[in-house]
Order: structure tokens, then C-alpha cells, then sequence
């Protein structure tokens, strides 16, 4: 063991790792600040240069670039409201409250140092425990599946805001929306009027920054020249030590509820930052201010989506089973250099395990230091009158929407879903609803309608052992107590008309 | 001006912008390739296509002077990227890297996608991708025939994963099935569709599925690390990344062999035949090229470099025999 070490701290410690990893830490915040240009996209660019590199270093940097770009995508979504990449949209809903109150600074310091944090504890689960969540993760099939993202739904309730009757009628958009495409089972076609390009489904990042991004735009302007809103300007202050104590439990939570969701493959940082929030406003004191501008909603959200991180790589390590799209890139990293992750990497090669595992550690110290910097480079985006900011950010929306398909199609989706996202903001409809229940939606379908096929048509399958049991028991108390505290808000609400009276 | 002068006039311009027109087509094919090449990718990043792509696009630049760029246009089991090829530009600037599911399953099966498995020009079959079935190792069986033994005992209620329907995953099996004599092979076994390879592979290492068929690729690290028992591969000789697997051949099913997959490259519909010959010069080039040998070896494809005529019968031949069999299994979607 301690042999091992060494000479994988040899392996490790050259110029070129520590020089490389660094690069794609840097590399990656950029193309994760980017709107549309996404950390999956900033991974699969960056392969064919690890080709040519030892197999660690090639390794290290695709790992910076991913860990970088998760983060970066926090930047804009907190200071123009567009989220870089999915996983960020969760971070929206309150960092950009906070950057409209002249708070963005703050906001941005909550982000940065819950992400680090959260990686930080992803990095320890996927140095320790590999082994044991590994051949957990592995018991998810369909049914086990289906109970987790139908707990996972009722977080609908807990971002749908003020009006739980508006958010779910956002929802229901958000499923029917999802259904557009090809069936899975049977293969015929939904919705789809003849257009090649539905035949895939609708694609995620053009609803996302339509949804996001341009109903704001407009909104700006639309408003009469003398309603502008002068730029909230950065503030100066950053997180207190008050600050961070009353916000750790949620940073913790939602590290866990990261490295869960993202060791079970297939699931990704978006619904894991979402699930992470939606926890955090259940049990914060400050829950009505979630969604107002609350430093422990950017925290949750942040912790869910970075805890992601390093245990996406713990089913790729402990059994090549790649946990998202990034990590099946870094998979094929691995099979180009003759490596196969699994338990014979752990036989084979375990000192360039260990070296990545040395590498993966310094990445979270990598990204507190690019992060530091980068705030105070970003954040001068503040400074921009929005007149002048709002065009610059919708030349990006549209570039960024643009390079993910190559298709003039994902820009016509953009905007549409862009008038779509204007009107549900007119009318007071919340959009993180709708987004949920797009990302959920083809997840609950597709496990759904698997399970069924498996135990051919009979529902007992859904209650086949222990895992489904606790998730669907959850998702009933999760119904049970949001009607429980709607039926007392009301009540509240009648007793304060009634006083008033 | 006279209708007649205005009709010759209209006449001469059109004549000149054909001029034009072709002398451009002809200095386009000479120069060729004068901007950077794009390799649209049909499935998503990561995949086995995914990284035949852009090992190919780390190679060809230096055959063809010019940059290759991999983009991933994704949907529909690669229909979505491939009918966008197959009506770009035929200039050589977007081609395509061409699979087994989306080149020939999927228009042998679907009737409803919007390109024939010849609307395009078969630049060249590039690598090989041996098929290997395998089961979980929790799971009773040993060998093939234990398993189809026990499918036959239990008629529809085993189950496979694919990676969706018109995959060749999804057709794989019941052609295995029916070419080892099972009756009913369509419905002999339940289909669960997971969407891509990789799913389905995962399915099965699980064991939430009792048999998966996909390429060898994606199955090899859960062979070597003991969560997978292949039970068969279809190459003619058994392959080092699974010695313990026999082959078809040796089983006694040698038609099972149609089911090998592959990679390739394609472009749009009517090239210019001058511009396809040096794509297809440089695909020769990159045969003999050590890196990226070494890069398709690594990722446990067979490098396999075809000129225009071979990749023509090679596609044809697979396309007839796939035709025929998913006739035969009634598994055409209309």
C-alpha cells in the first residue's frame, strides 16, 4: 500500500500533471461560464489532445475541465440569469434575486465555496467508499428507478414559489413537452408533425436559455426606456462566517444527496441540485424567502450539483460504468490508453488510480483559487448597464444554442420557448416547475414503461425490494406534507383576511 | 428590349452563372479540401461511435491538410445526425461517420425514416465491431446453449436490453434466437429498451436483464472484471478480449456472423467522384497510420479500412441479409 503510494506520488507529481489539470480547471470554468457551451461539451472537445499525453495526465486534465465547467456555469447563471450548463439552473432561482438586490459578489462566494466544499466531500466518497456505493448503485434497475424520480417530482412543490396551483400547471407543460419524440418501446412517433429534428425529443439546452435567459431580455425591453433598471453593481461583500454556519447544513445535505444521485448512473447534477434545494427550503427557517434572493438556496443548489462530480466517477472507476455523458467520455480517455476502468484497474494499474485520486484532490484546491480570481474577473459583468449587457448575452444565448446541434432548428426552439418564458413570467407561471418536469419527465416514462415490460404488465414490480419500498414511502409523506402545509397557509390567510376585516 | 432579346439575355446570364457555377465545382474539387471537414456524429459523446469519430478526426488532418471537426448530432438512434448529412451539400465539407444501427438497422426495420440505406456515398467502412452476448455472472447460465435450453423452457419470460428500438442491439437478439432454432423468436424473450449502449450494457451488468448483445467494446472491462460471462462472439476466430468466448462458427451457427457491427464514412448523396477519391486516398493512408491503429485496437474494434467498391457490396450484402431476416421476425415498424 504505502509502496503504491509512492511511486503513484511519483507518477503524479511532474511539472506536466499539476500543469495540465490546472489548465482544465481554467478551461473548464470558461466554457462552463459560457452560456450553451456546456462542461459536456468543454470534455468532448478536449479529448482527442489527452490522445497524445501520458494516461494521467490526459486523465487529469478531462477531470479539471468537467469540475471546472460545473462550477463556471454558476457565474452566469447568478450574474445574467442564463445558466452555463444544466446543472446550474437551480442556481438561478436565487442568485439571481441576490444579484438584482446588488448582492452578486456575495452570491458568487456562496457558489464557489459550497461547490468547492462539495467536491471536496464527493472526492473523499470516491477515494473510500468506491467499493460499497459502486455495487449499490448497481441495484437501480427500472423499478428502483421509477420510485426515485417519482420522489425526486415533488420537488416540484418545493420550487413552484407562492402558488402550488401555477407551478403544477407548469409541470404538466413541462411532462407534455417531454413526450415529444420517439416512443421508447414501440417506436412511433409523438408529436412530431413530420419534422426529422423532434424525432429526438426536444433538445434540453434551448428550453433551458429560452426559458431562462430571453424571457428577461424581453422583459427589458419591453419596459418604457425610463423604467430600466440601472445595473445593481456588484456589492462588495462576501460571504460572512454567520453566513456560511447558517447555510452549512444545506452545503452538507446536498453533498450527499450529490454523491448519491450522481454514483447512480444516468442521472446527472441537474435533478441532484434540484432535489438538494427543494430540501433545503423544506427544512430552512427562511423558507419563504427561497426563490426571493436566499444565500442557502445558491448553496444547496451548488453542493447538489458539484457532489455530482467526483462520484460520477465512482460506478467508471469501480466497475467502467460511466455515470453521465462526461464520464463516458473520460471512459473512452481510459480505453485509448489501454486502461480499463473496473475492478481490473484496481488489480492492474492501482497506482495510476491512486495518482488520479492525488490529482482529483488538488482539483478542489484548483478550483477554490481559478474560482477566487475569476469571481473578480466575472463580476465586472456587473458593472454593464443591462441596455448594453442584455444584446452581448443574447449573441451568446444564440451561439451557444447554436453549438450544441448545429441547427438552425435548436434557434427556432430557443425563441419560441423564449415567448413561451415571457408570458408564463407576465402571468406569474414559475418556470423551475416546468424544467423539472422536463428533465424528469422521459426519466419516470422510460422506467416507468420498462419495468412494466419486464414483469409483463404486472404493477407488483414496483414493489420488489427495499429500495423501492423507502423511495415511494418518501414520495407519499412528500405529498402528504406540502397538501398538509398548503391546506395551513390557507387557513393563515384566511384568519389574516378575516382580522383585517 | 424585345421579349426575344430579354429571353437570350435571360438565357446568356444563366448560361454565365452555370459557367461560373461549374468552374467554381471544378476549382472546389482541385483545391479540395480548403476549409475544415466536419464528421457529424449521430450518437451521443463518449459511445463507441463517439470515439471512432474523433479518433478518426485526430488522424485525417494529416492525409487531407485540413482540420477535422466531430459534432454530435444526436436523436433518434442516429437518425436524426444522418438524415441531416444525407441532404447537406454534397461538397466534401459534412460527412458523416456511418454505423451499423443507423446505416443499416434502422432503414432495414423503420419504414418511417427519412433516408434509404444507400442516400449517400460510402466513402469507406473504417473499423469492425465484433458482437459479443453476454449474461451477468450471478445469472445460472454457462453457456449458450444452457441459455437458449432455458429460453426455450420458459418461452417470453427472460428479458434483453437493447439501446432502443431499430438498434441493432434490438434486432440482434431474436436473429440469434431464430438462427438457433427458438419458434416464436420475436416474442421468445422481452425487449426492454434503454436508451444507448452503454444503458442497456449497464442493464445487464446489473442483471436486471438476463442477456445483452452489443458490441464487444462496450462489454469488455465488465468481462475482464468478472460481472459479465460472454456466452458468444461473431468473428470468425475467437478474439483476445474475450478468449473465453466461442465463437458463432464454432457453435454451429456461422449465419449468426451477419451480425457484426461497424463504423464507416459516408457522405452526402452525389459527390463529386474526385473529391471522394481523395477521401477515400486518405482513409487508405490512415490504414497504415500506427496512432490510430493503436487508438481503434485500444478500444476493442477490429481496424478494417475498405476502398468505394468492398464498403458498396460490404453495405449492400448486410442490408439484403438484415432485410430479409427482420421480414422473416415481422419487426418492420411502419
Amino acid at each position: 500500500m504505502i509502496e503504491n503510494l509512492s511511486i503513484a506520488f511519483q507518477l503524479f507529481a511532474t511539472f506536466d500533471n499539476v500543469a495540465f489539470l490546472f489548465v482544465g480547471v481554467l478551461v473548464g470554468c470558461i466554457v462552463g461560464a459560457i452560456p450553451g457551451m456546456t462542461a459536456t461539451m468543454g470534455v468532448a472537445l478536449t479529448l482527442p489532445f489527452t490522445f497524445y499525453l501520458p494516461p494521467v495526465t490526459g486523465i487529469l486534465l478531462l477531470i479539471g475541465v468537467y469540475k471546472g465547467g460545473i462550477y463556471g456555469g454558476s457565474i452566469p447563471a447568478i450574474l445574467i440569469k442564463t445558466p452555463g450548463t444544466p446543472a446550474a439552473a437551480c442556481t438561478v432561482l436565487d442568485g439571481f434575486p441576490l444579484a438584482q438586490k446588488g448582492q452578486a459578489n456575495k452570491a458568487l462566494h456562496m457558489a464557489l465555496y459550497s461547490s468547492c466544499f462539495a467536491d471536496f466531500v464527493s472526492n473523499i466518497a470516491l477515494i473510500f467508499f468506491t467499493g460499497f456505493i459502486a455495487s449499490f448503485a448497481l441495484k437501480f434497475g427500472p423499478p428502483e428507478f421509477f420510485a426515485l424520480i417519482l420522489f425526486s417530482l415533488t420537488i416540484i412543490a418545493g420550487v413552484a414559489g407562492d402558488n402550488l396551483a401555477r407551478g403544477l400547471i407548469a409541470a404538466c407543460f413541462g411532462l407534455l413537452l417531454a413526450t415529444v419524440g420517439l416512443d421508447l418501446i414501440y417506436g412511433t412517433e409523438r408529436m412530431i408533425f413530420g419534422e426529422t429534428e423532434l424525432m429526438g425529443g426536444v433538445k434540453f439546452i434551448p428550453v433551458l436559455i429560452g426559458l431562462f435567459a430571453l424571457p428577461e431580455i424581453i422583459d427589458h425591453f419591453t419596459r418604457k426606456l425610463e423604467t430600466h433598471k440601472k445595473f445593481a453593481g456588484l456589492g462588495d461583500e462576501g460571504v460572512t462566517m454567520a453566513e456560511w454556519k447558517r447555510c452549512f447544513k444545506s452545503v452538507v445535505r446536498g453533498s450527499f444527496i450529490g454523491v448519491i444521485m450522481g454514483a447512480i448512473p444516468g442521472i446527472g447534477g441537474a435533478p441532484s441540485a434540484f432535489l438538494s434545494y427543494s430540501e433545503a427550503k423544506r427544512t430552512s427557517p427562511n423558507a419563504d424567502n427561497f426563490g426571493k434572493g436566499e444565500l442557502e438556496g445558491i448553496a444547496a443548489a451548488e453542493a447538489g450539483n458539484n457532489g455530482v462530480c467526483g462520484a460520477t466517477m465512482i460506478p467508471l472507476l469501480a466497475l467502467g460504468v460511466p455515470g453521465d455523458v462526461i464520464t463516458a467520455v473520460i471512459l473512452g480517455a481510459f480505453m485509448i490508453h489501454g486502461l480499463q476502468p473496473g475492478p481490473i484497474l484496481f488489480e492492474q494499474n492501482i497506482t495510476i488510480v491512486y495518482a488520479i485520486f492525488m490529482g482529483i484532490m488538488l482539483s478542489s484546491m484548483y478550483l477554490l483559487v481559478v474560482g477566487k480570481v475569476g469571481i473578480r474577473f466575472f463580476a465586472r459583468i456587473s458593472d454593464v448597464p443591462n441596455s448594453f449587457l442584455y444584446p452581448i448575452v443574447l449573441v451568446l444565448c444564440v451561439f451557444g444554442c447554436y453549438a450544441v446541434g448545429n441547427t438552425m432548428f435548436d434557434l427556432m426552439v430557443m425563441f419560441l420557448m423564449g415567448l413561451i418564458g415571457y408570458f408564463m413570467l407576465k402571468f406569474n407561471v414559475p418556470a423551475a416547475p416546468f424544467l423539472i418536469a422536463f428533465i424528469l419527465g422521459p426519466l419516470l416514462e422510460d422506467s416507468f414503461r420498462q419495468s412494466l415490460q419486464l414483469s409483463r404488465g404486472s404493477f407488483d414490480i414496483f414493489l420488489r425490494n427495499p429500495i423501492c419500498w423507502v423511495f415511494l414511502s418518501l414520495a407519499i409523506l412528500s405529498v402528504v406534507m406540502i397538501i398538509r402545509r398548503n391546506i395551513k397557509l390557507k387557513k393563515d390567510k384566511g384568519l389574516a383576511a378575516m382580522i383585517l376585516e | 428590349m424585345t421579349s426575344n432579346t430579354k429571353f437570350m439575355s435571360t438565357v446568356a446570364t444563366g448560361a454565365a452563372a452555370l459557367a461560373i457555377m461549374g468552374s467554381v465545382s471544378m476549382a472546389m474539387a482541385a483545391d479540395y479540401p480548403s476549409k475544415p471537414i466536419t464528421l457529424v456524429a449521430p450518437y451521443g459523446a463518449g459511445g463507441a461511435s463517439d470515439m471512432a469519430s474523433r479518433t478518426m478526426a485526430s488522424v485525417l488532418p494529416s492525409y487531407l491538410g485540413q482540420p477535422v471537426m466531430v459534432v454530435n448530432r444526436t436523436g433518434a438512434g442516429g437518425v436524426t445526425g444522418s438524415a441531416y448529412v444525407s441532404k447537406s451539400k454534397p461538397d466534401g465539407y459534412t460527412l458523416l461517420l456511418a454505423r451499423i444501427g443507423s446505416q443499416t438497422v434502422s432503414p432495414a426495420m423503420k419504414k418511417n425514416i427519412p433516408y434509404k440505406y444507400d442516400d449517400f456515398t460510402m466513402l469507406g467502412v473504417i473499423e469492425l465491431n465484433p458482437v459479443i452476448c453476454a449474461t451477468a455472472s450471478s445469472k445460472p447460465y454457462k453457456s449458450m446453449k444452457e441459455f437458449i435450453a432455458a429460453v426455450k423452457a420458459n418461452p417470453g419470460t427472460m428479458s434483453f436490453s437493447s439501446a432502443g428500438v431499430g438498434s441493432m442491439l434490438h434486432v440482434a437478439v431474436p436473429l440469434v434466437l431464430k438462427l438457433m432454432g427458438v419458434p416464436n423468436p420475436k416474442d421468445a424473450m422481452n425487449h426492454i429498451p434503454y436508451k444507448g449502449g452503454g444503458a442497456a450494457a449497464t442493464a445487464a451488468v446489473g442483471g436486471h436483464v438476463d442477456l445483452v448483445c452489443t458490441n464487444s467494446s462496450a462489454l469488455t472491462s465488465h468481462i475482464a472484471g468478472g460481472k459479465l460471462r460472454p456466452l458468444m462472439i461473431t468473428t470468425k476466430e475467437r478474439q483476445a478480449v474475450a478468449k473465453e468466448a466461442p465463437t458463432a462458427r464454432e457453435l454451429g451457427f456461422p449465419e449468426v456472423e451477419v451480425l457484426i457491427g461497424w463504423s464507416g464514412i459516408y457522405g452526402p448523396p452525389n459527390m463529386d467522384p474526385k473529391i471522394a477519391a481523395k477521401i477515400r486516398g486518405a482513409l487508405q493512408k490512415v490504414k497504415k497510420d500506427k496512432a490510430w491503429n493503436k487508438f481503434t485496437k485500444a478500444l476493442g474494434s477490429v481496424p478494417y479500412i475498405l476502398d468505394g467498391p468492398s464498403t458498396k457490396k460490404f453495405v449492400d450484402d448486410q442490408f439484403g441479409a438484415f432485410s430479409t431476416l427482420v421480414k422473416e421476425l415481422d419487426m418492420i415498424i411502419e
